[in-house]
């Protein structure tokens, strides 16, 4: 006898299939949702937006005065254009920029001074690693250093800065421990960026790393 | 006839599984979007345009200083021609400022590429293994000032001695400018002893550890040519001056 209607057998496996497209269906509208939940930036801390806010408005700050800066250098050569004297008094000045800038020449100015103590007695004596150290110099530029040394070497845009055993290498210079960090810039900025609670300075101090800021008032540093 | 009952029970159990799935899952898709509008405080979304406003801004005030710098250099380049003592002076100046990246820079190198992990963590991993933290950007800059490389830079930004890489929670910002992943590490220098020097680097190492482990992106590439950009800051210090 043939059956006319559909059995409640053939229903299910109806209903199984229907449910299996569509859960596969969903399964990459799923996934890519949550990948954009990821990038948006729409659903971070709010705190964290008002940073880089605060960062991207300092950026358009120092990109304006290159821009003005560079602007103002065409403007003179430009007028200076049959001035020899003019153009050569232009040039000496951005060299003499330069100079400062490339640590050819000693320079001073208001500054900080951090120094740095491991301590070597007791059971588990402390020790300051390369993050440590990376992380406070990247404190300090981050908060207007223009100008920093390691126990009176210079950074420079090539400098390293690694522990080697007991020593500490500052590019292709040794030096020890303790450590004096001379930075050279806004002193009030850099104090406080130093200070951030959960900063720098309190990683050191649970390192037991002993770390004194003084604020000077002209520092000092040579090439 | 049991064996039919029987076996459309397990049926009936599949299709209350397969149902629960589906409902789990309709749950879960339209759960992040229904929350937004109470996890995601208003403010943020005023907060993404201020940000994307003041990248539009900064990219153009970038551009700008490339335009105006590719002028000063004509303008240089005519006088040079006019007096012998401009000649040398501008040579001289086109040497320091490469020296102090104010050029872009073209050469061997390496490429270190850093990214997230793609694979979502499980509640019994720990996520900041699957993230690349601003840290790992400094040591891997560390690493190649230590061995050698000349000029540096991450994304589109030259890092100097001086460029900050900090972060703010997720978000990664160098020279105060928003990087997204993957974040690639540019070094000019002897190819062939970065590679080999940074590949053989412990902190190297742990980063190919944690990509074996927790799928982050972490590569080292050998270059024959690869270019870094000038740096936009101004090179005038505002504090510090000339020491006698």
């Amino acid at each position: 006898m043939k059956r006319t209607g559909q059995s409640p057998w053939q229903s299910t496996i109806l209903i199984f299939f229907f449910i299996s497209f569509f859960v596969g269906f969903l399964l990459p509208g799923q996934a890519r949702v949550v990948r954009e939940m990821k990038q948006t930036y729409q659903n971070q801390d709010p705190k964290d937006l008002i940073r880089v806010i605060k960062d991207l408005q300092q950026r358009k700050q120092d990109l304006l005065v290159e821009e003005t800066d560079v602007s103002q250098k065409v403007t003179q050569y430009l007028r200076a254009s049959d001035d020899t004297a003019a153009q050569v008094s232009q040039l000496q000045h951005e060299a003499t920029v330069l100079s400062q800038r490339t640590g050819a020449v000693p320079l001073a100015g208001p500054g900080i001074r951090i120094t740095i103590r491991e301590q070597s007695s007791g059971v588990s004596p402390s020790m300051l690693a390369d993050e440590d150290l990376l992380l406070l110099l990247n404190d300090l530029w981050a908060s207007g250093a223009e100008v920093i040394s390691l126990n009176g070497i210079r950074l420079s845009d090539s400098s390293s800065v690694y522990r080697a055993g007991l020593n500490v290498r500052v590019g292709g210079k040794v030096t020890r421990m303790p450590l004096v960090v001379d930075a050279i810039g806004d002193t009030e900025n850099m104090s406080k960026g130093l200070q951030i609670p959960g900063g720098v300075l309190d990683l050191l101090n649970l390192r037991r790393i002993g770390a004194i800021v003084q604020k000077v008032n002209l520092l000092r540093i040579s090439d | 006839m049991i064996r039919r009952g029987r076996t459309g029970g397990v049926f009936l159990v599949a299709l209350f599984v397969m149902v629960s799935g589906f409902g789990y899952l309709l749950a879960v898709q339209f759960e992040p979007t229904v929350n937004k509008a109470y996890v995601v405080p208003a403010q943020n979304v005023e907060l993404v345009e201020i940000m994307k406003g003041l990248e539009s801004e900064n990219d153009g005030a970038a551009q700008r200083i490339v335009d105006l710098r590719e002028q000063l250099g004509e303008l240089e380049s005519r006088g040079a021609a006019t007096s012998d003592e401009v000649r040398v002076l501008t040579q001289q100046l086109g040497e320091l400022r490469e020296r102090a990246g104010l050029a872009e820079a073209t050469g061997p190198g390496v490429i270190v590429t850093l990214s997230d992990s793609s694979r979502t963590p499980t509640l019994s991993d720990d996520p900041n293994y699957f993230v690349i933290h601003d840290g790992y950007l400094r040591s891997i800059v560390n690493l190649m000032r230590r061995y050698g490389a000349t000029a540096i830079a991450v994304n589109d930004q030259r890092v100097l001695g001086n460029s900050p890489i900090v972060c703010a929670g997720p978000i990664i910002l160098v020279n105060s400018s928003r990087m997204s992943p993957p974040y690639v590490i540019t070094a000019l220098g002897n190819s062939d002893m970065l590679a080999d020097s940074i590949s053989q680097d412990v902190f190297f190492r742990v980063l190919e550890m944690y990509r074996d482990q927790f799928e982050i992106t972490c590569s080292l590439e050998k270059k024959t040519s690869v270019s870094v950009p000038a740096s936009l800051d101004n090179a005038a210090f505002k504090y510090a001056v000339g020491a006698k």
